[in-house]
């Protein structure tokens, strides 16, 4: 692993925040501060790392989920919601791999009694038979509904778990064996975890923000999760395999989703991002928006998408043939992806992304949004991947080739399909015949 | 700082920025004219103007982000296409979208490679097209809209391989349930036997350039047309160019597409139920015809809304904890002349949603009887007020909110003017709301069930069984009696025969 990356949390952290150009402090707390005066609203994350989904045993996944579920529902049942529903404050709680995060939306003149009753809620929190059945009974139609809808997250979480080992979101079988201690357990660990931070985008200064939390920093509890960054020891390529999910023969499209691992989350993201940006990151542009929509008419939606599910990061390559363009749609996608580091095209739009003021204005500003911006500077703190003063410009053309040639391989390619099952696998046998084909139904992704 | 009498307040700030741009343009060049500013908040001000007899425009100034958005607004929607002739428009979105005056592509490209985004939509009553550039190429935007109204080509190549792209887009709605229930009702809204503002196969497959040629020319370019522009500009630039682009001497002529009243006063009051034999949802949707957006009223139907839908403690919460629904919403809109208010549910398949219909009914019958709480409606006043907060950091939905204003009520301010009226709206309102407006009488119900199978099939069916059963039992019993008797009978017959020696 890098050495960088044993840095503890807390020092990158107190660096980073010094280096912000909008930072506060509040009292053994961070606050990262962001102004907003277009409006009278305060956004508030209160961030927990360390108590994210990272925690959870194979055989208990979805214990961070629930320990989440827990305190929403706490709230909902001891008047907590309503109270502040009165203040027209919506409060919501999120799982993600490193942390979990409290998040508060406000007017601002109701920030400083939400902030009061969101802490009471906090240490209030207590965890019961019931409350832990209702979480269950909750949490598993939630997901019966989502798998139900065919939620193209949910089933790409199982994919990658097939594939690239991330965790699974949720599974109804270790669901049902989460026991009351572990739950209390985790809860308060996630409660009074090490280290707390916030995000906050305000109209408020953020003295007036550091003053509102005061109730939640004065005299918090710790001694729960305590931070550190994921250790994957490598990344491995996963077999050339399609998932072709079942229930879709009503479809007269076909939903095709290509899912390419491209390593850790620690790793700079300045190649990954200028391919995606190449390939069609956002609406309506890129390469695939330029060859399968305008000039073939093959789909309707293209994009190219650069994410991460646990600490594995991937592209996401997206399209949506009606069932007469799919056979040629797939193969042209197969050579394209196979074929890109030879492609002109991709490497004149490298060249426009890293030379063209204009053109790299247009591939950030998207980026430049209140929340986006501080969204980058706590990923910065947290995962300390490596910054090149002259960003993309500094990326050379033999660094992406490398990259193309290590990622863009058949052995690298995971495809996620919903559509018509026959169909599907016809041509997918027709054309790749050593391809490894998984036929799942939809409820086998919460099972 | 200035002595206090100085200073002066934000609302007054806006009018006298204002009156000095009207003045100055009184003076100068007369080729804009002022109509009006609401403050959207104490940094945003929106101010509107009048370019010519047809294009009016909304400037908002935000530095928030270097960059701007510029949306230009038809007041031409799909729901104001003949029947049968649904999906025109659409398609000639996508037209004047990706085409402009340039060969296949070259437009996308053009906004690319000038760090721009652009994006097209048609909904009810208006079409709309959206750029985002960095905000030094508002020249750009400004030539592309113009080159998109004077100088549109109707490429043959062009036509055929979006007729493609639209059949895609067709086919991947047409298997959507949620789309094709909600098509059902707004079919019933507006009496159309079909409803698909992306049209038919057939309909797409033999539109012609010279269709859309004269659907271009001939109706949408004659109707009202709005630009906005939010983010990083100046003002004065950003009018002098649109007076520029689009001088009043070469307005098109045509109607100013006058205010409709509702479509359909037939479907009020009435229910319609769908049954399938199978389907996995059952979906309901209950909705009220209510003033539109600029009425008085508006303002509580939305606070209104936001009560009935909230977390906890509400009508939707309740549906939700007692597994009655899978979800349920509650929502106020507004469309052209006219609004609406809704219930929709989603329910695992059943046969009859007559549960929801009541919860409805109890919960409004309750408004109107004993009225609302306090916290209720500091509840619902606060969530509506951050929703619309909400919009303004979006610049999009911002933009959005004139567009439709303006093409629903003629007047693009009307959504900021909402924030006044919902601080104002009180308990009272909402249940004299409820007792003029929620009634049956003004009411469109739309359920998709199970097909109800004969209410005593089952027994019927069970009856005959066991009818055919018993008889055929009997029937053996009789038949076996009767043969052994035969048999018994016969012997004996037999024995009586005289013996063939005896004869």
């Amino acid at each position: 692993m890098n050495n960088h990356l044993k840095i503890s949390f807390k020092i990158v952290l107190l660096l980073v925040v010094i280096s912000q150009p909008v930072r506060s402090q509040v009292p053994d707390h961070h606050l990262f501060y962001w102004n907003d005066n277009r409006a009278p609203l305060t956004t508030l994350d209160i961030v927990f790392p360390g108590a994210g989904s990272i925690r959870d045993d194979t055989s208990r996944a979805g214990l961070a989920v629930t320990a989440a579920r827990l305190i929403e529902d706490y709230s909902k049942m001891h008047g907590y919601a309503a109270r502040l529903e009165a203040l027209g404050t919506e409060l919501d709680f999120s799982t993600y791999y490193e942390y979990q995060v409290i998040s508060i939306s406000s007017l601002s003149e109701n920030l400083t009694a939400s902030v009061r009753i969101v802490n009471e809620l906090m240490r209030g929190m207590t965890v019961t038979e019931f409350g832990l059945e209702e979480a269950k009974r909750n949490l598993l139609e939630s997901y019966e509904k989502t798998a139900d809808d065919g939620d193209h997250g949910l089933l790409r979480n199982f994919v990658l778990s097939q594939t690239a080992g991330v965790n699974r979101w949720f599974s109804r079988e270790a669901l049902q064996q989460i026991t009351l201690q572990e739950a209390r357990k985790n809860c308060t660990a996630y409660l009074n975890a090490d280290i707390v931070f916030f995000k906050a985008i305000s109209d408020l200064d953020s003295t007036a923000i550091e003053k509102a939390l005061l109730p939640i920093t004065e005299n918090r509890p710790r001694g729960g999760f305590v931070w550190s960054l994921p250790t994957r020891e490598d990344d491995h390529l996963p077999r050339h395999s399609a998932f072709v999910f079942e229930h879709y023969s009503h479809l007269k499209n076909i939903i095709c989703r290509w899912i390419i691992p491209i390593g850790r989350v620690d790793e700079e993201n300045y190649i990954p991002n200028m391919v995606s940006w190449a390939l069609g990151r956002g609406t309506g542009r890129g390469l695939l928006y330029e060859y399968l929509r305008v000039e073939s008419g093959l789909a309707y939606g293209t994009s190219c998408s650069f994410r991460r599910e646990d600490d594995v990061r991937f592209l996401d390559v997206y399209a949506d043939p009606r069932l007469e363009n799919s056979e040629v749609l797939l193969t042209k996608m197969h050579e394209f992806i196979a074929g890109l580091v030879e492609n002109p095209d991709f490497w004149q739009s490298i060249a426009e992304l890293r030379n063209n003021p204009d053109a790299v204005e247009a591939h950030i500003h998207g980026e430049l949004t209140p929340q986006r911006e501080l969204d980058n500077a706590v990923d910065k703190a947290m995962f300390n991947y490596p910054i090149r003063e002259d960003a993309i410009r500094s990326v050379v053309d033999s660094e992406i080739r490398s990259f193309l040639r290590r990622y863009f391989v058949e052995q690298n390619l995971v495809i996620m399909l919903l559509g018509p099952k026959g169909h599907i696998i016809e041509i997918l046998e027709k054309h790749w015949p050593d391809i490894t084909i998984h036929v799942q139904p939809v409820e086998k992704a919460i099972e | 700082m200035y002595p206090a009498i100085f200073r002066v307040p934000d609302m007054a700030k806006t009018s006298l920025y204002a009156a000095i741009i009207f003045c100055i343009c009184t003076d100068t060049c007369l080729a804009y004219r002022f109509v009006g500013s609401e403050s959207l908040s104490d940094a945003l001000v929106a101010h509107h103007y009048s370019i010519n007899d047809r294009l009016d425009a909304v400037i908002v100034v935000d530095p928030t982000m270097p960059t701007f958005e510029y949306h230009t607004y038809y007041a031409m929607g799909y729901a104001d296409e003949p029947e049968g002739e649904q999906g025109r428009l659409h398609f000639l979105e996508h037209i004047i979208a990706g085409m402009g005056s340039r060969p296949s592509g070259e437009l996308n490209q053009l906004i690319m490679r000038n760090g721009g985004q652009h994006l097209a939509y048609t909904a009810h009553h208006m079409t709309y097209f959206t750029m985002r550039f960095p905000r030094d190429k508002l020249a750009l935007a400004v030539e592309i809209d113009r080159d998109r109204f004077y100088r549109t080509l109707f490429d043959m190549e062009f036509i055929d391989n979006e007729k493609q792209v639209v059949l895609t887009e067709l086919s991947r709605n047409s298997t959507r349930s949620r789309r094709r229930f909600s098509r059902q009702f707004w079919g019933l809204v507006y009496g159309r036997e079909k409803f698909n503002g992306v049209g038919t196969a057939a309909l797409i497959e033999g539109i012609k350039p010279g269709d859309l040629q004269q659907l271009f020319h001939n109706v949408l370019r004659r109707k009202r047309r709005l630009v906005v522009v939010i983010g990083d500009v100046d003002e004065e630039d950003v009018l002098t160019k649109l007076a520029e682009a689009f001088p009043s001497r070469d307005r098109p002529k045509g109607d100013r597409s006058p205010l409709s009243r509702f479509p359909n006063p037939d479907a009020l009051g009435e229910s319609f139920h769908v049954r399938f034999k199978s389907q996995n949802r059952t979906r309901f949707k209950k909705a009220w015809h209510i003033p539109a957006l600029g009425h008085p009223d508006y303002a509580s139907f939305r606070v209104l809304a936001s009560i009935l839908s909230r977390p906890s403690n509400s009508l939707r919460s309740s549906l939700l904890d007692s597994q009655v629904v899978r979800s349920f919403s509650v929502w106020a809109s507004s469309y052209r002349g006219f609004g609406f208010m809704g219930c929709n549910a989603e329910l695992v398949p059943v046969r009859s949603t007559r549960a929801v219909e009541n919860a409805i009914r109890a919960r409004l019958e309750q408004i109107k009887t004993q009225g609302i709480t306090d916290s209720e409606l500091a509840a619902g006043r606060n969530i509506q007020l951050r929703h619309r907060y909400s919009q303004l950091q979006d610049r999009s939905d911002t933009a959005w909110g004139f567009g439709a204003a303006f093409a629903g009520g003629g007047d693009p301010l009307l959504y900021p003017r909402l924030i006044r009226q919902i601080r104002r709206v009180n308990a009272d309102d909402i249940q004299r709301i409820v007792g003029e407006h929620l009634i049956d009488a003004k009411s469109i119900t739309l359920s998709w069930t199970l097909k109800e199978e004969h209410p005593f099939g089952a027994q019927i069916a069970a009856a005959v069984v066991l009818i055919l059963a018993i008889g055929a039992t009997v029937f053996i019993i009789v038949w076996t009696i009767r043969k052994a008797i035969r048999r018994f009978t016969g012997e004996a017959v037999c024995s009586e025969q005289p013996p063939e020696n005896l004869i």
